[in-house]
């Protein structure tokens, strides 16, 4: 399912994503779609076979009309009357992470060669898919973005990667010993030590 | 040709000027402390080999904590969850202490003083070369020791083989806690100074009667060269004898402690009367000797004479008298005729155990610095041409003594009467061919000057810091890295250091050829043993005594 396009980028791993509103798609993505934690594709025109694979990081919701106290000529009943594009201005913008790509089906967890273009189209990771994209060649359950991300120093990092362990530890039994000692020392580091 | 095992690579110079740091994955577990490892270095005289050894071993990328949180999940799972999934995850900083390259000409290693430059590569020295480069015997060659091989090597890899003459000469130390071997060590070494290559001419000071058993040699045939069989002389505590007339005054203040005055002089005055009729050879003492009856006569008559003079001396003389003749009179080590004769005692191929262990302490201290006394006497008239073949003190050959719990023999507070000889054989038994090997397991408690003069030092398991500190005063021929590692080798491991080999070692003592005698008693055993053994009376008396105790059978009094 689409959710969006790439308008906007703040480095090679970071994107923002405008989520379709209802004058782009017939079938306008719920908030649930593109929740904290929602995992993404991206596939770049040319791209050579290759889909990035990226995480909902944050939320930012587009007011163009925020912080206009003035008085209007029309009022706001009569704009989607009178002008429908001006109202469909607000939008969400999603934060799009970077945290691997997948080339002829197989899954890397490093930085992609490639960057997504203006307009690259984002859409929600099945979870089949996400749990293959976590799963290495010989079946064990791999996460070689999680040092990646802790060192963005982000504070929604850590909440962000202990939704995505809680979400994967069903998918891998035989790991979770593993996914048990990274979520126990990520709760630390985001529950105790800040308040410490 | 064996390729060269590179090992790691150089990162720089260390703390030392003639230590560098290498960095090495050691994925084969080569860099323990103590190995040895080689680097190439061009000089003026061409590409040297210069050899050094690794004195400090860090970890330089560990495991973050957290990932060792759980027992059950290893941390290299973990690393491999998270991208990191090489298997080798170690990487180390190893220290290594510059010994130089080896020349044969001076048979020493010169130090290049030059360093590997950062990124040169770094070589595990191969077992040949250390052979050849680390003793300065061959195994088998005429006055050779092989004591073990090289603890960090398989076995028998790189043969420890120890130059006879030196540590003969320049005398030897066995340092170790209890229970960590040096008897067995010893034994070891004394097998060597018997086989047929060395034929050794040995005196052993066995206080605790363990060193019997190596009376197999002559049985065995690692022993046995042709008519060659090594001698062992075993004496008994009553077959020690030291002849009256041996005695010094000193000796005589020393056994009879507590002396007055008066006494004091007495003794002296009587001691130098006796002594002197012996040189006057006046008849009064027979065959230049005298006897304990010919000093207490000079005693008695001194009394009288005082008495004569008017004073009365007779209680300090009684006093002397009933101390002597404590001491002296039913003695079974001192006598007026018997003595240990030294050509009986030290003859090459031979090996003399004393045992003393029924001897009270001073008389064992007495009886080892008269010894000592003589045998160097000995050797020195021998070897100034005083003495003829033929007269007891002709000894045409050097000698060696080992001594066991030498800190008996020389401690460090208080002063026993072997101490000063044994100073004086330490510093010029060298010259005269008289070695001492000195045994000990406080060596906190030994003479430092006595420990600082043997120049090959055995130092095995050392717990006590006491004890640690003194043997880094003492011994300047270990380094300290070597010294850090006393507290954490096991039985049998030793650093050996000094003058008998060419560079320092951790060495593991080879098996001993002939059966130890020094094993601890296995307590619960022979208690186990002895109620077996028991008549059934006996354990009923047992059972009764036990129970009269708690009154259940007898109850008296009140």
């Amino acid at each position: 399912m689409l959710i969006g396009t790439i308008v906007k980028s703040s480095s090679h791993i970071s994107y923002l994503c405008r989520v379709f509103g209802t004058l782009e798609t017939d079938s306008v993505p719920e908030p649930g779609d593109y929740a904290f934690g929602t995992f993404v594709t991206l596939s770049p025109a040319d791209n050579e076979g290759i889909t990035l694979v990226g995480v909902v990081r944050d939320t930012l919701l587009l007011n163009p009309d925020y912080g206009n106290a003035g008085p209007r000529l029309s009022p706001p009943r009569d704009n989607a009357v009178f002008a429908p594009d001006y109202l469909s201005e607000t939008g969400v913008l999603v934060d799009v992470l970077i945290l691997g790509w997948i080339v002829h089906g197989k899954a890397r967890h490093t930085v992609p060669p490639l960057a997504a273009q203006i307009g690259t189209a984002v859409a929600v990771m099945p979870e089949p898919a996400v749990i293959a994209f976590h799963r290495d060649a010989s079946g064990r359950f791999q996460m070689g973005y999680y040092p990646q991300l802790l060192l963005g120093g982000d504070p929604l990092t850590a909440q962000l990667l202990l939704a995505v362990l809680d979400r994967l530890e069903p998918a891998f039994p035989s790991s979770a010993n593993v996914i048990g000692v990274l979520r126990n020392n990520l709760a630390w580091k985001a529950r105790v030590v800040p308040a410490g | 040709m064996v390729d060269a095992i590179k090992i790691g690579t150089a990162k720089g110079p260390g703390d030392h000027p003639h230590e560098f740091l290498v960095i090495t994955p050691d994925t084969d577990g080569h860099c323990k402390i103590g190995e040895f490892v080689y680097y190439h270095v061009d000089t003026d005289d061409g590409s040297r080999t210069v050899l050094g050894r690794i004195t400090k071993r860090a970890q330089v990328r560990l495991f973050p904590d957290t990932f060792l949180a759980s027992p059950d999940v290893p941390p290299g799972e973990i690393a491999a969850a998270i991208g990191y999934d090489d298997a080798d995850t170690d990487l180390f900083e190893v220290s290594v202490v510059v010994m130089g390259y080896f020349d044969p000409h001076l048979s020493a290693f010169v130090n290049p003083r030059t360093l590997p430059r950062s990124g040169d590569s770094v070589f595990l020295a191969p077992g040949e070369m250390l052979s050849q480069v680390l003793s300065k015997r061959r195994r088998e060659d005429v006055g050779s020791a092989y004591v073990g091989w090289l603890l960090s090597r398989h076995k028998e890899e790189v043969p420890v083989v120890l130059d006879v003459n030196e540590f003969t000469s320049t005398h030897l130390s066995i340092i170790a806690g209890t229970g960590s071997g040096k008897s067995y060590l010893a034994g070891v070494t004394i097998e060597e100074l018997m086989r047929p290559h060395n034929k050794g001419c040995v005196l052993i000071a066995d206080p605790h009667g363990e060193y019997d058993t190596l009376d197999q040699m002559a049985n065995r045939p690692e022993f046995h060269d042709g008519d060659y069989r090594p001698k062992v002389k075993i004496l008994k505590p009553h077959q020690v004898k030291v002849r009256m007339c041996n005695l010094t005054l000193d000796d005589l203040r020393y056994l009879l402690p507590t002396l007055g005055e008066r006494m004091e002089w007495i003794l002296t005055e009587a001691h130098s009367r006796v002594q002197r009729r012996v040189r006057a050879g006046d008849g009064s003492a027979t065959d230049g000797q005298w006897t304990l009856n010919d000093l207490i006569n000079e005693i008695r008559k001194i009394g009288q004479e005082r008495m004569d003079e008017g004073s009365d001396y007779s209680s300090s003389v009684d006093g002397l008298l009933w101390r002597l003749e404590r001491a002296f009179k039913n003695s079974p080590n001192f006598d007026d005729d018997e003595h240990l004769d030294l050509n009986a005692l030290f003859r090459p191929g031979q090996c003399t155990i004393l045992q003393l262990h029924e001897m009270e302490g001073r008389d064992q201290q007495a009886i080892i610095a008269t010894l000592l006394r003589r045998v160097l006497r000995a050797r020195m008239d021998t070897e100034k041409g005083k003495v003829a073949e033929g007269e007891e003190r002709y000894v045409p050959y050097p000698v060696f003594v080992l001594l066991e719990e030498a800190h008996h023999f020389a401690p460090q507070s208080g002063d026993v009467i072997s101490s000063g000889i044994l100073k004086q054989v330490l510093s010029e038994g060298r010259k005269f061919g008289v070695g001492v090997g000195l045994i000990s397991q406080r060596p906190g408690k030994l003479d430092q000057d006595v420990l600082s003069q043997c120049m090959t030092h055995f130092i095995m398991r050392i717990v006590n810091p006491i004890d640690q500190a003194s043997v880094a005063g003492a011994v300047e021929s270990v380094g300290r890295d070597l010294l850090d590692e006393l507290p954490a080798l096991s039985k049998g491991q030793v650093v050996i250091a000094g003058s008998s080999l060419n560079t320092p070692v951790i060495c593991q003592t080879r098996g001993r050829l002939t059966k130890h005698g020094g094993t601890s008693i296995n307590a619960a055993d022979r208690w186990t043993e002895f109620i077996d053994r028991s008549p059934s009376r006996d354990r009923d008396h047992a059972v009764v005594e036990s129970r009269t105790r708690r009154g259940q059978i007898f109850r008296t009094g009140g």
